[in-house]
């Protein structure tokens, strides 16, 4: 299922960490869940993170980010940004972290984003994720 | 890779407008200052490392692996 919105190409300034020769993506639902989503390069579908709302998970998430870094992106305010935080499953589906430590932001209006460090010694780079947590909010049909 | 001697005080400078200075050597420590555009990118080789290989990680997560997130619940 692709939603109008996703469909509009995200630009990274820099680029995802590791990941600096594609700047092109979209966002893609994931079939039958509206809590994970894909970022996927433009014309490369093999690159593909899988990424989450923090906020579902972690509802204080509050990353500290330089002023000058979000006018990277044009970003001014809260409001104008999208916060996404990729999330990794280890071999064994239990071992679900998810990276607080490098938030990426996107600019709901230009669709400039980048990957930032949180100046947040308290936030993992894996952080692990408990699923139950989303569930209780009765974000979960299954539960 | 370029690699330079410098002595406490000394320093280097990258493109027009980085600028790194040996500030202190203490045993197999040394304090490095960096002075560059708060818009350029300054991080802890390990740290850059770390986040790239998480990154890499997570592109090699399967659309399998994560149906099968919420199967478990």
């Amino acid at each position: 299922m692709v939603t109008t919105e996703s469909k509009k190409i995200i630009t990274f300034v820099n680029g995802i960490l590791g990941l600096e020769q594609y700047k092109s993506y979209v966002l893609l639902d994931h079939p039958g869940t509206d809590i994970v989503k894909w970022l996927e390069a433009v014309d490369q579908p093999e690159i593909a993170l899988p990424v989450v709302n923090p906020f579902l998970f972690f509802p204080d998430y509050a990353p500290k980010i330089s002023r000058e870094n979000l006018l990277q992106i044009n970003i001014k305010s809260p409001e104008e940004a999208i916060v996404l935080c990729v999330l990794t499953i280890g071999a064994n589906t239990k071992d679900i972290t998810v990276n607080l430590k490098a938030p990426i932001i996107v600019n709901s209006d230009s669709r400039l984003a980048d990957q930032f460090i949180a100046d947040n010694p308290e936030y993992n780079v894996r952080e692990p994720l408990k699923l139950k947590k989303a569930c209780s909010d009765g974000r979960c049909e299954s539960c | 890779m370029l690699v330079l001697t410098r002595k406490i005080g000394e320093g280097i400078i990258v493109g027009n407008d980085v600028i790194i200075k040996v500030f202190e050597i203490e045993g197999e420590r040394v304090k490095i200052g960096i002075e560059a555009p708060k818009t350029t990118k300054v991080l802890r080789l390990e740290l850059y490392e770390d986040i790239s290989m998480e990154n890499k990680k997570a592109v090699h997560v399967s659309k399998n692996a994560v149906d099968k997130l919420f199967e478990l619940f």
